[in-house]
């Protein structure tokens, strides 16, 4: 296990440096001269050039790579142009709010997707299979933007029954927090609870095919241990996998979701970022998240590696 | 077709009177009839098969790939797929008829009072748990047992399959054992019970010809111990003539001949034992070419009328093809399908 994980790291860390790299030159891809945004109105020439020497902008761009990386691997992503404050400091306090919904959104994908992914799977070709699959082309097929505005009109607007938009910390006050997550929370979670609904039946289907689970059947368990226990064991595997990287989807931020119900996570800040060209702050959030689906790509191999014991040998 | 039946339960009838003081029946089936449900209609792919299992003997049931022989194992384990049904028939274990029983009867009975190993050792454990888990997971469901004395049972079983060092391949997973020790694995689940009816359907056809003859005389050694009565279906009569008592030659999903096992081989009478008997390559002389059955099986949806041997058989005539032969007793304990048994007197 322990070297496993040692091979499985180590082959990490080329990504992350191509990732660092990417990410380096976003910001000599994006049109518009740093040095101006920073100086703002004030660009007198001497102005300009002490920015450029303060921020290493004449320096060849390997050099700049390497001021940056040392910043970065110390913690140090540099300073938001536009709010002045770390970009460290910021992601920090956007990173909450995002691993909320994130994983609010994931339960709601497992509680509904895997579920409806066995019922079907059991129940082939009946109404039910026939519903959930209808339901679960819905989900894939629906915008988030579309739905997360339809529930809006229809909960918020019409009922009255939870807030339109807006955040409260759970600090401050848990019920509040949760009132205005549980939408946004829904309609990332449905759109995800289709395709785990759809893996877990097809998962689910070949699994029930197999000789194994002639066996279960031959030793006079019920059906409900040897759909459960002996098929949905081996049906797991490659949903878990599939779950976990949806989870790394989720850590990158839901832009359009957090912009139209006003979550102020990654999805929120990157987009701020890009129309501010506020540089360091976009190359921070696109490593960090970048970081993030790495380590949840790490761990979906982990997690594939202790459920499949062939694996193990 | 109702004329022909009274026979077939005639002779039955006849049967156990005379075997009756041999050996008790453990599983009995009668005028099964299984079909399938396809896109192209439904077909009929056993058609009135009778047999009787008694303990502590083996019948073997011969024939070719898709003659039904599995379809009869699994119908007697309740192993269908949903896709089949059975039409008419009794499968009676121990007295009960197990297709009158609701899935938890049933249950009751599976893994405890019948069981079966398969022919795929290889994807027939689940390869998410170990096989200690496998096994103990039976004697759990059917036993009284803590689980403790399920472990040790487990082990005691795997120790009478002659695993070596059963105690410590109970935390194996299937992938660390070979095909043959997986074999053995699904042997020792299917006993643990001390089940009265064994089915192994080709438990040896995936497996290497030295590890062949270990698993049958393995089997053969747990039966002498405990009575149990086994199904053995086999493609190969080199196993029959080795393991077997008795023996069902199957044909397109009927029993075409029926006997003691040293009767059939002394003396086949249906056609297509012959054909199946001399189709069996030789070492001792030199035959030239191996005979072989010309044709091949019709497909359930073109059944030929009458004897469903007739399409291949040399001796057949028009009454052959028109009206399907019963499965008459021709000398003690030895039934027939054919009209023109005994070939010795009446094919020329």
């Amino acid at each position: 296990m322990l070297a496993f994980m040692a091979r499985r790291l180590a082959v990490s860390i080329p990504t992350l440096v191509l990732i660092s790299l990417l990410v380096f030159s976003l910001q000599l891809l994006l049109p518009g001269d740093p040095a101006l945004a920073i100086a703002g109105d004030e660009r007198t020439p001497e102005m300009l050039a002490f920015i450029r020497e303060k921020y290493h902008l004449n320096d060849p761009i390997v050099v700049q790579y390497w001021y940056w990386l040392t910043g970065v691997l110390s913690g140090d992503m540099g300073i938001s142009i536009r709010s002045q404050m770390p970009v460290t400091e910021l992601i920090l306090t956007k990173l909450p709010v995002t691993l909320q919904l994130g994983i609010m959104a994931m339960i709601i994908a497992l509680a509904i997707g895997i579920p409806a992914g066995i019922i079907s799977a059991v129940r082939k070709g009946s109404a039910w299979d026939v519903g959930a699959n209808v339901v679960a082309l819905s989900g894939i097929s629906i915008p988030n933007f579309w739905l997360g505005i339809m529930l809006i009109m229809l909960v918020s607007v019409q009922w009255g029954l939870l807030p339109a938009s807006g955040y409260t910390s759970p600090l401050e006050d848990p019920v509040r927090n949760i009132q205005t997550m549980i939408m946004p929370a829904f309609v990332l979670g449905t759109g995800i609870a289709a395709i785990m609904m759809r893996h877990t039946r097809s998962s689910m289907l070949s699994s029930l095919q197999a000789d194994y689970v002639r066996t279960a059947r031959a030793k006079g368990l019920s059906e409900r241990i040897v759909v459960l226990r002996h098929a949905f064991r081996n049906a797991l595997i490659p949903v878990v996998t599939l779950g976990t990287l949806q989870l790394g989807e989720l850590l990158s931020g839901a832009v359009l979701t957090e912009q139209i119900f006003t979550i102020p996570g990654f999805g929120k800040l990157i987009v701020d970022a890009v129309f501010n060209r506020d540089y360091a702050v976009v190359q921070g959030v696109v490593l960090f998240t970048g970081t993030a689906f790495i380590l949840m790509n790490l761990l979906a191999d982990m997690l594939y590696f202790l459920l499949n014991p062939r694996l193990r040998a | 077709m109702a004329s022909i039946q009274a026979g077939v339960n005639d002779i039955d009838d006849l049967d156990d009177r005379q075997t009756g003081g041999k050996a008790d029946a453990v599983a009995e089936i009668r005028n099964l009839q299984v079909g399938f449900r396809t896109d192209q209609g439904s077909f009929n792919v056993l058609d009135g098969v009778s047999f009787t299992v008694r303990s502590g003997r083996t019948l073997c049931l011969v024939g070719e790939s898709g003659c039904g022989k599995s379809v009869t194992a699994l119908s007697i384990m309740g192993l269908l797929a949903p896709t089949a049904h059975i039409g008419r028939g009794e499968i009676l274990l121990e007295g009960t008829d197990i297709l009158k029983l609701d899935r938890k009867g049933l249950n009751e009975r599976r893994g405890d009072r019948m069981a079966m190993i398969f022919q795929e050792p290889m994807t027939s454990l689940n390869p998410v748990f170990t096989i200690g888990d496998q096994i103990t997971e039976g004697i759990l469901r059917h036993r009284q047992v803590g689980r403790a004395d399920a472990h040790k049972r487990a082990v005691e079983m795997l120790r009478k399959v002659r695993i070596p060092a059963p105690e410590q391949r109970m935390t194996d997973y299937p992938h660390q054992l070979s095909g043959g020790m997986r074999q053995r694995v699904m042997i020792a689940m299917a006993l643990a019970n001390d089940p009265r009816l064994l089915i192994a359907d080709e438990p040896t056809t995936a497996l290497d010809v030295t590890i062949q003859a270990q698993i049958l005389e393995l089997i053969r050694t747990l039966q002498d111990d405990t009575g149990t009565a086994v199904l053995l279906i086999t493609h190969d009569l080199g196993v029959v003539a080795e393991v077997g008592d008795d023996v069902a030659v199957m044909y397109a999903g009927r029993i075409v001949e029926q006997a003691a096992v040293t009767d059939l081989f002394a003396d086949p009478q249906h056609p297509y034992t012959l054909g199946l008997l001399s189709s069996i390559p030789r070492l001792d002389a030199d035959l030239g070419p191996l005979p072989t059955i010309r044709g091949s099986v019709p497909a359930p949806s073109e059944m030929p009328a009458g004897c469903r041997f007739s399409t291949r058989c040399p001796f057949a005539d028009d009454h052959c093809r028109t009206e399907e032969p019963p499965l008459a007793e021709i000398a003690t304990g030895h039934k027939v399908a054919c009209w023109k048994a005994p070939l010795e007197e009446n094919a020329a």
